[in-house]
């Protein structure tokens, strides 16, 4: 089975009480190019433990090309990685 | 108050995943943001088919709607169902899905045992004064690994361990069954007997040579007949069917092992005697190195193989003295495979040993090797560096450059093996 996720290169912040913030993240496109997209706005956060597996999912608005679109990223906690789902 | 749950009696739940190799995996993969449920389409969790494992380890509840059966062939399962989808188990899942089921648990009750991977019982005794009558604490247990965890589970409610395991057996997925003792006459007696906890396929064929069919028969069966068929036996199955049980919940039972074995198909078919004891070899270590991880001894050694043609030998002897060394051992599973090979092609090769606890003492001989201080010591310095490095951080000379494994056999981490007990015949 394919996985739909992507993985993703991302800055993000780390306060005081351990929240983590999504700033900014870096993709390969289709033309195999490195984009960044910034992230406008974290609409909603969760913990999931799916499968006894513990990942943060926010939902967050971006803006490429001029439009605003809902993404979905997701920090697995166990491996430290940021994936994008879309 | 429920009926037939009165104040004197135990209340047990036994919790059972459903399909759980295949939903855990399910689980994982929509997590990971996959689209398609695998739960809902034909499905099953499978070895390799190039590596000669190819076989049903779980399967989906649609798979099964095409008569797929755990444990039969890839090749034959691909025959019943074309479009079946096939993923590799990933045991390191299974044992953090399994441990976030024993902590959710937690949660609730104090006193949960883990019976083997994807079950657990839980005791309720005495707890329905303040968290409210058992089957609404089922109904709320299952709703929260639903909507937590992401996969589904059976909750069984009953008076003991084994009315609450059948309950749980009773109709699946994701449901909550009682087996109070008014209800067994009803709901446990009419199925067929091979349902019945320690049933298996042998006692079924003798039971239906005497005429039984299902529970309720075996539970009204003459007891004379019984135990001149099964002799100790009869009186276990005869209370089971009756509902009669009474072993408590225990947490970290350890039920002590009889046997510890381990085998491997291999990739090729082993035409050679060396490359026999190569593998052999690498399956003593595995063996020798559980049994000194759960201080035993082994007091028999058995080997066998499975030739290309599909037919299984095997050949063991009693040892002179219990020992724990893979030397040793090795020595003698060298002189059981000559004895008992005569030149086929060998597709899979087991290594298995008859263990009794170590109790300190040791029954020496005047025929014992020399050095055996020195190899015990050598055992024990293996062992912990394989404990600290890990398993393959030491290993022999003969699989350096080689093909074959230093270890083979098992799952995964010996050392956590423990933890994760196998099925059971003892509740």
């Amino acid at each position: 089975m394919k996985p739909t996720r992507k993985s993703v290169f991302m800055i993000a912040y780390f306060d005081f009480e351990g929240n983590i913030t999504p700033v900014k993240f870096k993709l390969l496109n289709e033309e195999q190019e490195k984009i960044t997209i910034k992230i406008e706005r974290i609409i909603h956060k969760e913990l999931n433990k799916f499968a006894g597996n513990n990942m943060l999912i926010y939902t967050c608005e971006v803006c490429t090309n001029n439009t605003i679109k809902l993404v979905e990223l997701r920090y697995e906690l166990d491996t430290c990685r940021w994936y994008l789902t879309p | 108050m429920l009926m037939g749950s009165n104040t004197n009696q135990k209340i047990i739940m036994h919790i059972d995943v459903n399909s759980a190799f295949l939903s855990w995996q399910a689980t994982y993969e929509m997590q990971k943001g996959s689209k398609q449920d695998l739960r809902d389409i034909p499905s099953v969790v499978g070895g390799s088919t190039e590596d000669r494992r190819g076989i049903v380890l779980a399967k989906s509840i649609s798979a099964k709607s095409y008569g797929i059966v755990t444990g039969e062939p890839l090749w034959k399962s691909r025959q019943k169902c074309p479009d079946l989808v096939v993923v590799p188990p990933n045991y390191q899942l299974y044992k953090k899905c399994s441990k976030a089921l024993g902590e959710l648990l937690q949660l609730y009750v104090p006193n949960i045992q883990r019976f083997s991977i994807d079950e657990f019982f839980v005791d309720y005794t005495g707890m329905e004064k303040d968290y409210g009558c058992p089957v609404s604490m089922a109904y709320k247990i299952k709703n929260k690994v639903k909507n937590e965890l992401g996969f589904t589970v059976n909750v069984g409610v009953g008076n003991n361990k084994l009315t609450a395991k059948m309950a749980g057996e009773l109709k699946k997925p994701d449901m909550v069954h009682t087996l109070w003792p008014s209800e067994i006459k009803t709901k446990l007696w009419p199925l067929p007997v091979r349902e019945l906890y320690m049933v298996g396929k042998q006692t079924e064929k003798k039971l239906k040579e005497l005429n039984i069919y299902t529970i309720g028969e075996l539970a009204e069966a003459n007891e004379k007949l019984l135990k001149y068929k099964f002799k100790s036996y009869a009186n276990i199955i005869r209370s089971y069917a009756n509902g009669i049980e009474n072993s408590q919940v225990q947490r970290d039972s350890k039920v002590p092992a009889k046997g510890i074995g381990n085998s491997s198909t291999i990739k090729f078919d082993v035409e050679d005697k060396d490359t026999a004891y190569k593998i052999l070899l690498s399956l003593t270590e595995t063996v020798a190195l559980r049994m000194r991880a759960g201080n035993y001894y082994c007091n028999i050694v058995s080997v066998s193989f499975r030739t290309s043609e599909l037919q299984t030998y095997s050949h063991q002897r009693k040892l002179f003295t219990p020992t724990d060394i893979t030397n040793e051992i090795f020595n003698t599973v060298k002189e059981l495979f000559d004895e008992s090979w005569g030149g086929e092609k060998i597709r899979q090769l087991g290594v298995r040993a008859c263990v009794v606890k170590a109790d300190g003492s040791e029954q020496l001989s005047i025929f014992d090797v020399a050095d055996k201080e020195k190899q015990n010591n050598l055992d024990q310095i293996v062992d912990s560096i394989r404990e600290k490095y890990g398993k393959t951080s030491i290993m022999r000379g003969v699989f350096a450059d080689s093909v074959h494994k230093p270890l083979l056999g098992g799952t995964g981490d010996i050392e956590e093996a423990a933890d994760y007990p196998s099925i059971s015949s003892n509740l």
